[in-house]
């Protein structure tokens, strides 16, 4: 039997040791920069648990690959401020233990330079680092997604679901229906059939559904796709048979063509079908062809290469060849929009922490502060370029969202077209649920409040 | 089969010193070493996930390596643990956490004899088969009906504050200890289990079943016995991964590939060894990180990223094919080799994997 000599183990280990510990020493000095001159710890720097592989590689590297030419765009400019904005990345796989070992790998800087944010995009994830960023003082931005009730700012007070929280999405849903249908008392009576995700986040919207549901009447059937979604012949059979009014589609990544194509199979009809935020990208509905045309969904953030910020983005990243995405034809899509989107927001907080607390790279705990201080109204929207592509946004101490809107767009076989103005979620509605699950959720972590009249 | 010569090794008598002491300095190394580093990245993402796999491990090894019993239910049994301890913890009062951890690995214990009937019955492939049954009934179960998961919304338990004796241990250095506490005792156990009867009961049911029933060892009563401490340890280790690991756990976190991960911990580390679980578990643990690392350092921000994981998923899958050709028995054996004679800790008589192999 042939096996390695000791001796030659031996050479083998000592040579990777060697390599990682070259590796280790490499990474320090590896943390991208942009245009502007970075003194190592003088910039603020944002952590990046990334994904560019997996079932949900599409989203990943849209939006982070948005998110980081925003932040070029931002050094190109001369940062905030003059302060140099800095990040690293890892790969997470949409992976929670992943997604935790890159946290922890990540949320210092190699530099010294001050963390400012982390924004895993995986309601798994999120969870999982929510009571790690809470003691490391790092605020968690969940743009679009996460944990509904960390909308209470006075239990969360690092968590942040930007924009549009998951029970705001349904309800901003369910009012585009009910105006669609002449009103919400015409509601009474209809069917809608619920088709999520077998996740965290697939699963976070159910109970308010039901609220919903009983509010306004209507007969609401919620149907499971185990992750990751590649097969729904038995789930939309089941769809066919109920013949419901709407489907509500609340998939994520490669679960979102194959329901459209699968929904033409059984022929129901995709203008009745309404993907959700994460539902609502050209690499959801592209892919299923046909099947795919006249899909409707709700977004924040519509697609388009028109507004100013990405032009300037086109201009002075991506002609300069430093453009992050790997196919240059994805500038503008959806996730690529939400990631310049997030960046906006991120960068914004820093800012306004930056008016409190001095033109400096600022902790965690102070880019918290400016979180939960950011006031984008329209004229700030003009002079950022991002009038339309961003909602007017404001958030305090106990309300960490801030928005609540929603345009809803329909697919015409190539690309989004906007069908609406921004609908706005019922949000004071909502607010009491939202309390009351946050206030258990301090019971069981034993949180006291923080008085948010105070602050 | 043996590294030695039968003869040879009878005529050296092995160090019994160095054989009781080894454990003990490894415990106390692993008590105060990383306490002096006390970087929480090296805690929170490297040791305890490393103990925890490794506790994981040595319960599969106990069914799988010293019983013979092979199953594909390992995340199951880490599920059933982490749940129930949650479920004590909040619904029995005067349950704190160390004591609902515990009794989380009892009920994954009963759940295992439950789920170890069929081994009665069937062997090797078929009972791989009844195995991934479990695997699949339960994080369905567990997703399916709120109460386990006490109405949670998106069906994500969120884990208590961890204190003991009214102390403090919500850091990253705390956790760690509390693993490592743990993890050692129960190691201990395990291992005078293994050198008690019970255990030359389930090596004897392991290399022949028929042999072991001839010479009047109860078959039934030792692999359900071996079920019953194998899916107590895994219980354990699920209720550490969700509470002193993660913080958070969801049903769809102890999935089929979670059971892969912990088979491919024992078949590395070595079948039918302890100390193979460790290096099983740290090889799976620290080669994706030190590739990424490593990686991340040669390719620079000129290459394609997504280029360069898809890389490392292909060098992960070589690398660990190079290792099962090199030593087919696992780390351990390799470790033993490499070490120098009075060092090398496992009996190889103890490590026959081919009888495992008999059994399939």
């Amino acid at each position: 039997m042939s096996r390695i000599s000791p001796k030659s183990f031996l050479t083998l280990s000592a040579a990777a040791t060697l390599a990682l510990m070259t590796g280790c020493h490499e990474k320090t000095g590896t943390t991208q920069q942009g245009g502007v001159a970075a003194v190592p710890g003088k910039s603020q720097y944002f952590p990046l648990q990334s994904y560019r592989v997996g079932p949900y590689a599409a989203g990943g590297s849209g939006f982070f690959g948005g998110f980081i030419d925003y932040m070029q765009l931002v050094n190109a400019q001369g940062g905030i401020n003059g302060v140099p904005l800095s990040w690293a990345e890892c790969e997470t796989e949409y992976d929670v233990e992943k997604g935790v070992e890159c946290y922890e790998r990540l949320k210092k800087s190699a530099d010294g330079s001050p963390t400012a944010a982390t924004n895993p995009l995986s309601v798994g994830i999120a969870y999982a680092t929510l009571d790690r960023s809470t003691t490391d003082k790092i605020p968690l931005i969940t743009i679009n997604h996460g944990r509904t009730d960390s909308t209470d700012g006075s239990v969360f007070p690092y968590v942040f679901p930007l924009q549009l929280n998951p029970y705001s999405e349904v309800s901003a849903i369910f009012n585009w229906i009910g105006a669609k249908a002449g009103g919400l008392d015409k509601l009474r009576g209809k069917h809608i059939v619920v088709l999520y995700h077998g996740s965290p986040y697939g699963k976070e919207t159910n109970g308010v559904i039901d609220t919903l549901a009983a509010r306004y009447g209507v007969t609401v059937d919620k149907i499971e796709v185990p992750h990751p979604g590649n097969e729904q012949q038995s789930q939309w059979l089941k769809i066919r048979q109920i013949n419901p009014e709407w489907v509500i589609l609340r998939g994520w990544g490669v679960m979102n063509p194959v329901a459209l194509k699968t929904a033409r199979k059984v022929g129901f009809p995709a203008d009745h079908i309404i993907g959700n935020i994460w539902s609502n990208s050209e690499e959801d509905a592209a892919p299923a062809g046909d099947a795919a045309k006249g899909f409707i969904s709700i977004t924040t953030h519509p697609s388009g290469t028109s507004f100013p910020v990405l032009q300037q983005i086109r201009a002075q990243v991506i002609d300069k060849g430093k453009g992050n995405l790997a196919d240059p034809k994805r500038f503008g899509t959806v996730y690529y929009n939400l990631g310049v989107v997030n960046g906006i927001l991120n960068v914004e907080a820093v800012r306004v922490a930056q008016a409190k607390f001095g033109k400096r790279p600022l902790t965690g705990e102070e880019v918290r502060w400016g979180f939960e201080h950011l006031n984008i109204d329209d004229a700030r929207l003009k002079a950022l370029g991002a009038v339309g592509l961003v909602q007017p946004l404001k958030l305090s101490c106990s309300d960490h969202e801030g928005g609540g809107a929603v345009r809803f767009q329909q697919w015409d076989g190539t690309r989004w077209n906007v069908i609406s103005d921004w609908i706005q979620a019922d949000r004071p509605l909502l607010r009491p649920i939202i309390e009351a699950s946050a206030r258990q959720y301090a019971r069981e972590k034993g949180i006291t409040p923080r008085d948010c009249s105070k602050s | 089969m043996a590294s030695l010569p039968a003869p040879l090794a009878a005529a050296l008598p092995r160090t019994p010193r160095i054989r009781a002491l080894a454990p003990v300095l490894a415990v106390a190394t692993a008590a105060i070493v990383p306490f002096a580093i006390g970087a929480d990245y090296l805690f929170g993402a490297v040791l305890v996930p490393i103990l925890i796999l490794s506790l994981a491990g040595l319960g599969l090894n106990i069914l799988t390596g010293y019983a013979g019993q092979l199953s594909l239910g390992s995340a199951a049994f880490m599920a059933i643990g982490a749940f129930a301890t949650y479920n004590i913890h909040l619904r029995v009062p005067g349950f704190t956490l160390l004591p609902a951890i515990v009794a989380g690995g009892f009920v994954s214990a009963g759940f295992g004899v439950l789920f170890g009937l069929p081994s009665l019955r069937v062997k090797g492939f078929y009972l791989i088969a009844s195995t991934l049954a479990a695997q699949f009934f339960v994080p369905w179960a567990l997703s399916q009906y709120g109460w386990f998961s006490n109405g949670s919304t998106s069906g994500v338990i969120t884990a208590p504050p961890l204190t003991l004796g009214g102390c403090d241990l919500d850091n990253p250095a705390g956790r760690y200890a509390v693993t490592l506490g743990v993890v050692a005792v129960l190691t201990l156990l395990a291992r005078n289990l293994i050198d008690s009867p019970t255990g030359r009961a389930w090596m004897a049911v392991r290399d022949m079943d028929l042999a072991a029933a001839a010479l009047g060892i109860p078959l039934g009563r030792a692999k359900l016995l071996a079920f019953a401490v194998s899916s107590f340890l895994l219980g354990i280790a699920g209720a550490l991964w969700a509470f002193t690991y993660l913080g958070t756990v969801e049903p769809a976190g102890f999935d089929l590939d979670r059971s892969f991960q912990i088979l491919f911990v024992i078949i590395l580390g070595g079948l039918g060894s302890i100390r193979g679980n460790f290096l099983g578990a740290a090889f799976v643990v620290l080669l994706p990180v030190a590739l990424s690392m490593i990686g991340g350092a040669i390719a620079g921000p000129s290459l394609d990223p997504a280029l360069l994981e898809n890389a490392q998923k292909v060098v992960f899958g070589a690398l660990i094919i190079f290792f099962l050709v090199a030593e087919p028995d696992g780390l351990t054996r390799l470790l033993d080799r490499a070490l120098p004679y009075p060092l090398e800790l496992d009996r190889p008589d103890e490590t026959p994997p081919a009888g495992v192999a008999a059994n399939v």
